[in-house]
């Protein structure tokens, strides 16, 4: 396929492929919680299970940025970060997280004190899961809309954002539900696990075709795909992403007799293989060389 | 937003002119100071033909060497009296009044003891003139320093005796065929190398020159070359030939030249000498037309013979042409490609490109006068030249160079000056017979013969050579087996790191550095050697200071102005200072300006000469060599900095012209029977272990001895700069070693994948380098671009200080790998030997910690 | 309005990489923050076998990924084409750099300024006079020397470059030597692929 194919270098002034190193874990855990309290208020929302919602709220409101202010060079300034919403998705994220503090928490506030007239809070609910949508997906965009890293750029990005993010939102309210309002709702405990199992292998499709893209589309990707499978990121991914955060997953769900601590141990094996995801995607970004004589 | 500007260069302040001195040679240069009197620019000066206002990575990082906060801030002295590379000297700052206290009294003493017990390391290239302090000392003449290592100890005689220069270089301006054989020049070091690389791009771009390069590794030239020839290390000779094996035999020279502008017509008789006319001890030529010998200079000849046997006055004689054919039946291209491991069938078309681009018969007027046209050109260098048999290398090279004609002509091989006090066309001068006068010393004058010897590095049997400082190994851990009626116990180190730069047993080095009574050094910042020193002299920064030179520059000349920028940030003394006021301590300041006078030249202009019982200081100096050269004031040129123009024509292009070139060397039989004759009446000891061989009239194929050390050492390893490390000190400023050790070619020991794979070895793998003589460690760097029996040393990889920030050891000094011995040395230049046979071995995979690692090899080694 | 632009000459490139230290010596840049560097690449294999050394420096590019991503637009270009970062509202997110493919931007650390270019704690005069400018937190990245060309100047790393591999000019203007190069000796743009229009152009 390539007559050549690159080292990996570092620093040195050597031809090669490079990796990206400006993002790392703290941007990666901002994101997780960005998406799982997304996906978890927005389940919660289909059943109004208001600790999920409440908890799903917390995650996106407090600890993402908490996580983000970790990563900024000047976190001070960050409400800047509102200036590029004609072209920039981290504007429009950071829109649709404000958005969905804002319209999230009042309709939080109007489940207790039902402060709100019908349609009032219709809208306010609307804008709410839009908003949420979008936390959802955006780093999805964000990653596929930079032409820089070819692992990142190919069209499965939001899909696979948005499905972790309902994948760990299910996961979350299996287990804040189990002894809540699940307990009384023994089809709706089904469905979700069902949903579960769905999402899970659905991911994993996800990601066989999204590697499988990389590595054909070109030979920046496939070496991102044979770090992630094969050279030194292997011994994380392979554990985090896939026997953890799927295999593992799943034969809890199916096997294993359900129990608080099963649920827990779905939840933290299912969260395991989403952050881990999620720092290996920054981690295998890989670039080009800016200039070749040889790879073609 | 900001008003004030945030680019250096754009600050508000003032541009002072300067000349560099990042590295031995001087491109002229604007310093930028701000209003605060912070330099924080320094740029190429655009007015100089030379540098056309580029500068290389070291020119650009003048600035760091002065602001380097590991700079010397005051005199120091050593308050550990123990010695050795891993003690801590114990440094306390003392005052310059106690400084040159203890420097008086401990020289004084040795100089009315014997001044012979002093080991000068002087190595200013900048400050030439300091080079000669000691012969102020009592004539003291030992050099505890090699310039064998650096540059040529064959190469400079070899162009004293051919072009009457120190250096040589390719007429880049009209050159169109440019062989590289071991040599940076144009591309990555060697002669003013920023104005080199220059003239080097535009000849190739606009004008399309075409460039070979023969080397075991793939250079920066190499890489830019239309063409790289990889060859076996040391038999860049052997290659030469068969060249002119080529060149002869399809009778590709040109035969005016050789006939006319060279000694290649004399005969030459039977013991080897030139044939002479018993009544007037003339040489002699063959006329073919009349058929008989004359006398060299007789009106009567009407053509002169290069070839045959002929018979005169009793005794066979041949012209020195026909004695090189002869020899030349031995190297034919086949015989040269076995050596050389370069095809047969490139030798022989190089060989026919060069003749056919050297296009011999033609001319070019340059300025009015009509001279050969020769734009073909064999350049070459330490890589090539620095070999056991340096001389016949040298020799050989030059051999190609004259064969098509070029030498010193329009596209040729051109003869450089050193710093120039021949403002005219002094540095050539006739010689016996017609031809040009061999000037083999074109460092200092000659040391007479002597026994026992006067110096320590048995200069006193060299009597063509360029001190071999290494021998010093030998002789000063064997005193006695040299005869020595006298002992070293003193040590003046300025601007060298004689430690780091000498081969040989670094035990023994070590041994010899302990033995020294009193040891003070000059310098900047401390390296290797002079953290052994006793008492340590802080010198100003270039930036800080003033001088006048101009060091061997090619195609331009014109002195070429220091001055300071700043005033002194430190403590700190020129040079002159410091050697003013010890020479006055010690009682020799008066012969010391007469010494100055000489090697300065100021007797051509008598008012310029230093007067006894005064104190010139550098800015005294400077002026007064503005004042030779152009008879400008020193002001004149603090406004343009330099007095660069291009070469002058008439004494850059044959200034020799009615003289005859040295073909046939027979000056340096003479030297060799005179120095055999010296040593029987002595009665030398050591006389037998001379090699006579050595000293020949042409070169011929036979093999150095690395060639034949045991066969377990199977690979050759050498060392090679590139031009962020050419010349000089420079891996503590972090701008260049931030270049450096990013370079590929720089990060570890290059071996070809070949090599690599036989012996086991990946890339980054520790490696061992054992030659006979030491070893080294450090990372494997394999690289297509080295020949498969090689392995390359980056000379960055060699440093082992650590108390430099930014310095990374790695590899180990390659100078351990080298042999210090009679053996491994010409016996006529005094070259040492630069390439290693080692075999090579794995130690391990890459620790984590690599850089520990293989530091913690280096003394274990 | 020029339109400025650059050409690198692979030809004459020798890879000495004094624009790299020119760079910093004109510009402060701290330790390990390099805007312009060369590379170099093997390319074959023994004895066939050869180098190519490639400068590398912010392309400057017309539709810039950096800027598009760029969430405060401290990322701008200016009408003369060169692409800026304003360090008083970069907010250091690293979206940029990311989406730079030439990885050409450098996050600034307070480390950086305190360890100094000698690593050592102690800052040089030089360093002192020059730190001013950065603000650590923030990317930063090649400025085509902006001041100097606004005072009708070269970049440094053009001044200095001994054999004239880089040639800077006015893309628009068509007796530029920079754009009579790029149609001489059929200059092309890095990964241009990706469709990003670098005003930096080579040649070989």
């Amino acid at each position: 396929m390539h007559s050549k194919i690159y080292e990996l270098v570092g620093d040195e002034f050597e031809l090669g492929y490079r990796r990206q190193e400006f993002w790392g874990w703290k941007i990666a855990f901002a994101f997780f919680f960005g998406e799982v309290g997304a996906g978890l208020f927005f389940i919660s929302a289909f059943y109004s299970f208001l600790l999920g919602m409440v908890v799903g709220w917390i995650m996106v409101t407090v600890f993402k940025p908490a996580a983000l202010f970790m990563h900024l060079g000047k976190p001070l300034r960050a409400w800047r970060a509102i200036m590029g919403l004609g072209h920039s998705w981290i504007s429009r994220g950071l829109l649709a997280s404000i958005l969905f503090t804002g319209f999230g928490g009042i309709y939080l506030l109007n489940l207790y004190f039902k402060i709100l007239s019908q349609p009032l809070s219709t809208v306010v609910f609307v804008v709410a899961m839009l908003a949420c949508i979008v936390v959802m997906i955006y780093l999805g965009f964000v990653l596929s809309y930079s032409p820089s890293i070819p692992l990142w750029e190919s069209g499965l990005m939001p899909i696979i954002s948005l499905t972790y993010g309902l994948l760990g939102g299910v996961t979350l309210v299996l287990l804040f539900g189990y002894q809540t309002f699940l307990t009384a709702n023994p089809e709706t405990f089904k469905l979700l696990k069902a949903l579960e199992l769905g999402l899970v292998i659905f991911c994993a499709v996800l990601l066989a075709s999204f590697l499988h893209g990389a590595a054909y589309a070109s030979d920046a990707g496939r070496k991102s795909v044979s770090c992630l499978l094969k050279e030194d990121l292997a011994k994380w991914f392979i554990p985090s992403v896939i026997l953890v955060g799927m295999v593992l997953t799943l034969l809890l769900i199916n096997m294993a007799p359900v129990s608080v601590a099963v649920l827990v141990a779905i939840a933290v094996a299912e969260l395991i293989g989403d952050v881990g995801l999620k720092i290996l995607l920054f981690k295998a970004a890989i670039y080009q060389p800016s200039l070749s004589h040889s790879r073609f | 937003m900001n008003n004030h500007p945030v680019q250096n260069s754009m600050k508000e302040g003032k541009w002072v002119t300067s000349t560099c001195k990042m590295c031995l040679h001087s491109c002229n240069t604007l310093v930028h100071v701000t209003r605060e009197g912070i330099v924080n620019k320094v740029e190429g000066n655009p007015s100089s033909v030379s540098n056309k206002g580029r500068l290389c990575p070291k020119g650009n990082c003048a600035l760091l060497r002065l602001y380097d906060p590991q700079r010397i801030k005051s005199p120091l002295k050593r308050t550990n009296p123990k010695k050795g590379p891993k003690e801590d000297p114990g440094w306390v700052p003392i005052s310059w009044e106690e400084a040159f206290d203890i420097v008086g009294r401990e020289l004084k003493k040795t100089l009315q003891e014997d001044p012979r017990k002093l080991l000068p390391a002087i190595n200013d290239f900048q400050k030439l003139f300091l080079w000669a302090w000691p012969a102020a000392f009592g004539m003291n003449a030992n050099y505890f320093t090699v310039v064998g290592t650096y540059c040529g100890g064959g190469y400079h005689p070899m162009n004293g005796m051919v072009h009457s220069t120190f250096a040589a270089a390719n007429d880049v301006d009209y050159c169109n065929y440019w062989m590289n054989v071991g040599s940076g020049d144009g591309f990555s070091s060697h002669l003013h190398v920023a104005s080199a690389a220059n003239y080097m791009a535009n000849a190739r771009v606009e004008r399309g020159m075409r460039v070979v390069v023969v080397e075991p590794r793939l250079s920066i030239g190499g890489a830019k070359a239309e063409e790289w020839i990889p060859i076996r290390p040391a038999t860049d000779r052997q290659f030469a030939l068969g060249l002119c094996h080529v060149l002869v035999k399809e009778k590709l020279y040109d035969v005016e030249f050789l006939k006319k502008d060279t000694n290649a017509v004399y005969l030459v008789g039977p013991n080897g000498y030139f044939l002479r006319r018993k009544e007037d001890n003339k040489c002699m030529v063959w006329d073919p037309v009349d058929q008989k010998a004359k006398a060299w200079d007789d009106e009567s000849i009407k053509d002169y013979a290069l070839e045959g046997n002929y018979r005169v006055d009793g005794v066979t004689a041949r012209p020195a042409f026909q004695i090189f054919k002869d020899t030349l039946n031995d190297c034919t291209p086949e015989k040269m490609s076995e050596i050389t491991t370069v095809p047969t069938e490139t030798i022989e078309r190089i060989a026919r490109e060069f003749a056919t681009a050297a296009q011999i018969g033609s001319t070019i007027r340059i300025d009015g006068r009509s001279m050969p046209f020769r734009p073909a050109a064999f350049n070459y260098y330490r890589g090539a030249q620095g070999h056991k048999n340096g001389s016949l290398t040298n020799h050989c090279f030059k051999l190609v160079n004259m064969l098509v004609g070029n030498i010193d002509t329009p596209g040729g091989h051109i003869g450089c000056t050193l710093d120039d006090q021949w403002v005219d066309k002094g540095h050539v001068a006739p010689g016996d017979d017609g031809m040009l006068k061999p000037m083999p010393h074109q460092l200092h004058p000659e040391i007479p013969f002597a026994y026992p010897p006067n110096t320590t590095h048995l200069q006193d049997y060299f009597p063509l050579g360029v001190d071999p400082g290494h021998l010093n190994n030998i002789t000063l851990t064997n005193p006695e087996r040299f005869g020595f009626n006298f002992y070293p116990d003193t040590m003046l180190i300025c601007h060298s790191n004689p430690l780091w730069n000498m081969p040989g047993d670094q035990a023994k080095w070590f041994e010899i550095m302990r033995k020294m009574r009193f040891i003070v050094a000059i310098d900047i910042v401390l390296n290797e050697s002079t953290v052994w020193a006793d008492v340590v002299l802080p010198a100003d920064d270039t930036l800080e200071s003033w001088n006048m030179t101009m060091i061997e520059p090619t195609n331009t000349e014109g002195m070429c102005l220091r001055q300071p920028v700043i005033p002194r940030l430190y403590d700190s003394k020129s040079e002159e200072e410091i050697f003013n006021e010890i020479s006055e301590r010690i009682g020799i300041l008066d012969v010391w300006n007469q010494i100055q006078n000489f090697v300065c030249g100021f007797p051509q202009k008598p008012e310029l000469m230093l007067e006894p019982g005064k104190k010139y200081n550098d800015r005294d100096i400077a002026e007064r060599k503005g004042l030779l050269w152009n008879d400008k004031p020193i002001e004149w040129y603090q406004e343009q900095g330099h007095a660069v123009t291009k070469r002058r024509s008439d004494k850059w292009y044959r200034p020799w012209e009615g003289m005859r070139l040295h073909f046939y060397i027979e000056y340096i039989l003479q030297r060799r029977d005179e120095l055999k004759e010296n040593m029987e009446k002595a009665d030398v000891p050591f006389r037998h272990e001379w090699s006579w061989g050595d000293y020949q009239a042409l070169p011929d194929a036979r093999l150095d001895p690395v060639h034949q050390e045991p066969r377990e050492y199977d690979m050759y390893a050498i060392t090679f700069k590139d031009i962020q490390i050419n010349f000089t000190e420079n891996l503590s400023i972090p701008w260049i070693s931030d270049i450096v050790y990013k370079d590929p070619v720089h990060m570890g020991i290059l071996i070809n994948p070949k090599a690599a794979a036989a012996r086991g070895i990946q890339n980054g793998d520790v490696i061992r380098l054992t030659s006979p003589y030491g070893k080294i460690t450090g990372l494997a760097k394999v690289t297509e671009g080295i020949h498969p029996e090689t392995v390359g040393v980056s000379n960055a990889l060699t440093r082992w200080v650590d108390y430099h920030m930014v310095i990374k050891p790695g590899g180990g000094n390659f100078n351990r790998l080298l042999p210090a011995d009679l053996r491994n040395t010409d016996a006529c230049s005094g070259q040492m030997e630069t390439v290693a046979r080692v075999k090579v071995t794995k130690v391990r995979s890459r620790p984590a910690n690599a850089d520990e690692f293989i530091k913690s090899q280096f003394y274990a080694d | 309005m020029p339109r400025w632009g650059m050409v690198f000459d692979l030809k004459r490139c020798i890879g000495c990489n004094a624009c790299t230290i020119a760079c910093k010596q004109e510009n402060t840049t701290p330790d390990r923050v390099l805007w312009t560097k060369t590379v170099s690449e093997e390319i074959g294999t023994y004895p066939n076998v050869t180098r190519a050394y490639i400068p590398l420096i912010c392309n400057h590019c017309e539709d810039a990924p950096c800027e598009r991503v760029c969430p405060t637009k401290a990322t701008y270009t200016r009408e003369d084409g060169i692409v800026m970062v304003d360090e008083n509202k970069c907010i250091g997110c690293g979206a940029c750099a990311t989406a730079c493919p030439y990885k050409n931007r450098y996050k600034l650390h307070q480390e950086q300024f305190d360890r100094g270019l000698y690593r050592s704690g102690q800052l040089t005069p030089f360093e002192k006079q020059g730190y001013g400018r950065f603000v650590a937190g923030t990317t930063v990245k090649c400025t085509f020397c902006h001041e100097r060309v606004d005072a009708g100047l070269e970049p440094a790393c053009v001044i200095t470059c001994p054999t004239e591999a880089r040639i800077f000019g006015d893309l628009d203007n068509p007796s530029s030597k920079a754009r009579r190069i790029i149609q001489a000796r059929k200059g092309y743009q890095p990964l241009a692929q990706h469709n990003t229009k670098p005003k930096v152009f080579y040649v070989e």
